[in-house]
């Protein structure tokens, strides 16, 4: 169940992140181009940057989940294996809470700052404010996801699945 | 970073931001700290009204309760953002113009239409209006505090790469509009295509072909050195650029009225300081502009007057327009 | 202040990813300064909105896409018809294909990636020790960032407001003497060690120009590029966009390589390598905001105005600065953090933002291949499974080879600045 969830989850974020990518090409390149003929499509650098926030926040999710954040791991990889495995714990505890925290309040901005209007799309910057609780929403996920198996590997008392270096976190 | 909208305020872009050589090293004893945001550079005389009149005074008749702080260049972040950061509560300030608190009070706008004041002495009538009082109690409603709304930066002239006389040389020339809906209609009015871009953007443009000219007063304009990547300017004064110190409604409710009345005060001198600088100036930034080659066009202002009364059904703004009109019995 | 750099240490030895602890320390700094934290959210978002950032993903994506339309091989056909000849002939190959992937592709790291594993077998093969295959592939990437189009450059222009075209005319000359400088590096030690040539006789004027000719699709692109920019039919971000299109073209039209299925598979690719720098300029735009409203450029202007009047000392302490930092810290985070505290200075004491600029990035992109810590180093090592102290000890004489060079670059300005003021007038 949690499995196909999170298949399905990861297949709608790689879709939206390279639509949204072919979006960025067709609209920056057309309103290049137009332009080179004298018609201006003022509306494409807006609705890049829109399309950009999007890209970039739901991306980071696709990026964590295959652990791709970069970290100093130099020290950590010296510590036993058990140590270890609480210092991951306690990273993912830590993320947890910015992230929440980035959810929170950035639901909060879009509805207080609703007023706000991207100057040619003539709708609200908060379509774009939005792209930070909903990304961050999706890491939540994702870390939940990473503190369970740490929690886990305490109960069990087996820590093959950071030995691997599956989870980096 | 995060210059993504424009700034109507424009600054002088080409040169980086300098560090504040004198900078007080994070003095912040005060009890309350104010930090203003502008997209001028730091030798604009506005930002230098604002350094010598208000932090000075404030610091001063406070007792050093209530800090400034002025940052140029932007980087607090784009007009929109420091706005945006009041909205929350923050003790920051913007100087900005009627055409981004239009977001907020749509009739702000009106402030800015074309040709709604011809001079700097009857801009200034416009703000002693009730109408005008009116659309200051809506914006406080809304999270926000003008301090003093006297900031004049200048009138809006035309610079182009070809010769603009009349509106119908406008046609086909894109104009750089910063994307402000009263910008844009006005433009669009006066004849021209718009190309959405961001001030500081505006030099590579012009210098690139991928823009044909644009509207800016003139200290803007010797800013960012117009005179380098246009040849012509018509004195169009579509508008007078009069600007705000906004602040946060909820952090000024949060100081002691007495230092209230200090800030509001103290705006509305740096604010006089500021446009009296502009006006004596604006002789020097003519020269400037010449001897950098700019051809000055005697443009047919009166028809780029009636080609703009359009402007005002566009923005949905003749109602607001004739109240004006009637209480300023014009 | 205090605090937001004691919890950026500590989350940063203890493993946190480089973007968290860049954010949550910024977080920190607002909750401690009573800062409505609403703007943490509101300075990630606003960092995604810029046009000149857009230019990321496409260079991004276009290098991606080089690997997949068959233009990369032919320049690896090319280039070991050049230089073949020489002594250690696939290292220099190495060398010269950075240079030529250079005018397409805009990040070292993509580059390093790449040629560790088409060449890097190979080298092995022909008796190259690993950590001298793993340091040059490394090192080898920074020709491909120096030479325009160049990620680096444009972070570093949208941070700075310096002129991005004017950047990547700077990167040129540099670029090539970077070349030069590292060719001459394996000379050296090839023909210490007796490293092999790849063929014996010398190419003939014949050959090259028939290789020229293969190569015409890639090799035309970096000067479509620049009049492009400089004639105004493109912006730096719109350039990216059509070097994507440019690359699907020859891709499809005419090597006719490129299918539809490896597209999608290189958006996906694109997608992940982009989240990575993107996540990290985002928080560090939060970051941002904490350094300049606790007024932190300015403290430590004054300090280094303090020092000396001189120009090329200060120029020294900052480039010592950078490189040390570097070693340890991620590329993106330190062009977003330490530009908008070192470039005021620097444009106070009179030294141009583009000389600077490319001088900066070429150390800064540098601290990506120099250890404990680098991506680049980390890619090549880990394809080529090279050990870290071997790559350090084979990669000492051509790091040192591009302090000589960056030294060379900070006395003669001249060798950054001609071509900009050419092309931009001064
Ligand atoms: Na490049
Ligand atoms: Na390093």
């Amino acid at each position: 169940m949690v499995k196909k969830f999170e298949e399905l989850l990861s297949k709608i974020e790689i879709s939206i992140v390279c639509l949204g990518l072919g979006l960025l090409i067709i609209t920056v390149f057309a309103a290049a181009i137009l332009r080179f003929f004298g018609i201006d499509m003022s509306i494409s650098t807006d609705l890049a940057q829109l399309t950009f926030a999007w890209v970039s926040f739901i991306g980071a999710d696709l990026a964590m989940r295959q652990n791709k954040h970069m970290g100093v791991d130099m020290l950590v990889n010296r510590f036993p294996v058990k140590l270890r495995n609480a210092i991951f714990l306690f990273n993912s505890l830590l993320m947890l809470a910015f992230l929440l925290f980035a959810v929170y309040y950035g639901v909060n901005l879009c509805i207080i700052n609703a007023a706000r209007k991207y100057n040619t799309l003539y709708i609200s910057y908060s379509f774009a404010t939005a792209s930070c609780p909903v990304g961050c929403a999706l890491m939540c996920l994702t870390v939940v996801k990473n503190i369970v198996t740490y929690v886990k590997n305490f109960v069990k008392n087996d820590y093959s699945s950071i030995e691997k270096g599956e989870i980096i976190a | 970073a995060g210059k993504g909208s424009s700034s109507e305020v424009e600054s002088n872009s080409n040169e980086t931001t300098k560090t504040d050589s004198k900078a007080e090293v994070a003095a912040t004893q005060g009890k309350y700290t104010l930090k203003i945001g502008t997209a001028l550079s730091e030798n604009d005389p506005l930002y230098q009204a604002l350094e010598n009149v208000f932090e000075k005074n404030v610091e001063e008749q406070t007792n050093g309760e209530v800090q400034v702080e002025i940052y140029s260049s932007s980087q607090l972040g784009s007009d929109e953002d420091v706005l945006e950061q009041a909205l929350v509560g923050a003790g920051v300030g913007i100087i900005t113009d009627p055409g981004r608190l239009s977001n907020y009070v749509y009739d702000f706008g009106v402030l800015q239409a074309p040709y709604i004041a011809d001079s700097y002495e009857e801009v200034l009538k416009l703000f002693a209006t009730d109408v005008y009082k009116d659309l200051c109690s809506q914006i406080e409603q809304q999270g926000f505090n003008i301090l003093s709304f006297n900031y004049y930066q200048g009138e809006r002239e035309l610079f182009t790469k070809k010769p603009i006389v009349e509106p119908s040389d406008l046609k086909g020339q894109r104009i750089r509009s910063s994307g402000s809906q009263v910008v844009t209609a006005t433009l669009e009015a006066m004849g021209a295509n718009t190309t959405v871009l961001a001030w500081s953007e505006a030099y590579q443009a012009l210098q690139q072909q991928v823009i044909e000219g644009v509207e800016v007063h003139l200290s803007a304009a010797v800013g960012s050195s117009m005179q380098e990547v246009t040849k012509y300017l018509s004195f169009t004064g579509h508008q007078q650029l009069l600007t705000a110190l906004v602040i946060s409604d909820a952090w000024m409710k949060s100081l002691p009225e007495e230092y209230q009345t200090i800030l509001i005060d103290q705006s509305y001198k740096a604010g006089t300081a500021a446009s009296e600088a502009v006006l004596a100036k604006n002789e020097e930034y003519l020269r400037t502009l010449k001897e950098g080659g700019i051809e000055v066009i005697e443009c047919n202002k009166e028809a780029f007057k009636e080609a703009c009364n359009i402007a005002y059904e566009t923005l949905g703004y003749t109602q607001i327009k004739a109240k004006l009109d009637a209480e300023l019995g014009r | 202040m205090i605090w937001l750099g004691l919890t950026f240490i500590i989350l940063l030895a203890i493993g946190m990813p480089i973007a968290l602890t860049v954010g949550i320390s910024a977080l920190v700094f607002f909750v401690i300064e009573n800062v409505p934290v609403q703007i943490v959210v509101q300075k990630m978002v606003s960092s995604t909105q810029s046009f000149s950032l857009l230019a990321v993903p496409f260079f991004v994506l276009a290098g991606n896409l080089m690997n997949e339309t068959g233009i990369t091989s032919r320049l690896i056909k090319f280039a070991t018809l050049v230089t073949g000849h020489m002594r250690g002939g696939l290292a220099q190959v190495s060398v010269v294909l950075s240079c030529l992937m250079g005018g397409i592709s805009g990040s070292a790291t993509a580059d390093a990636a790449m040629e560790s594993r088409i060449l890097g077998p190979d080298m092995e093969k022909r008796g190259y020790s690993k950590g001298f295959t793993a340091a040059i592939l490394a090192m080898g990437g920074l020709i491909t960032s120096t030479i325009p189009p160049s990620l680096g450059l444009i972070l570093y222009g949208v941070t700075g407001e310096v002129s991005i075209g004017r950047l990547f005319m700077g990167g040129i000359i540099p670029g090539f003497l970077m070349t030069v400088a590292l060719m001459f590096a394996v000379a050296k030690i090839s023909k210490k060690r007796s490293y092999v040539k790849e063929h014996e006789h010398f190419p003939t004027i014949k050959e090259v120009l028939k290789g020229l000719l293969d190569n015409i699709w890639a090799l035309i692109f970096p000067v479509i590029l620049i009049v492009g920019i400089r004639f105004g039919v493109f912006t730096p971000s719109e350039a990216g966009a059509f070097a994507v299109v440019y690359a699907i073209f020859v891709g499809v039209f005419v090597y006719k390589e490129l299918t539809f299925k490896v597209m999608v598979e290189c958006l996906k690719q694109t997608a992940v390598d982009l989240a990575v720098i993107m996540f990290i300029i985002i928080c560090s735009n939060a970051f941002g905001y904490a350094i300049v409203t606790g007024r932190l450029p300015q403290t430590l202007a004054n300090l280094i105005i303090q020092t000396s009047n001189n120009k090329y000392i200060v120029l020294t302490i900052i480039m010592i600065f950078v490189f040390i930092v570097g070693m340890f810290m991620e590329a993106t985070a330190n062009v977003l953090l330490l530009t908008p505290i070192f470039l005021p200075i620097i444009t106070q004491y009179g030294i141009d933002p583009v000389h600077f600029g490319v001088m900066y990035m070429i150390l800064i992109t540098m601290g990506g291949m120099t250890p404990p810590i680098g991506v680049t180093m980390y890619t090549t090592c880990s394809i080529l499974e090279c050990p870290v102290e071997k790559y350090t000890k084979e990669s000492i004489p051509f790091v040192g080879a591009i302090v000589v060079l960056l030294v060379i670059l900070a006395v003669f300005p001249q060798l950054v600045l001609f071509l900009p003021n050419l092309i931009y007038g001064a």
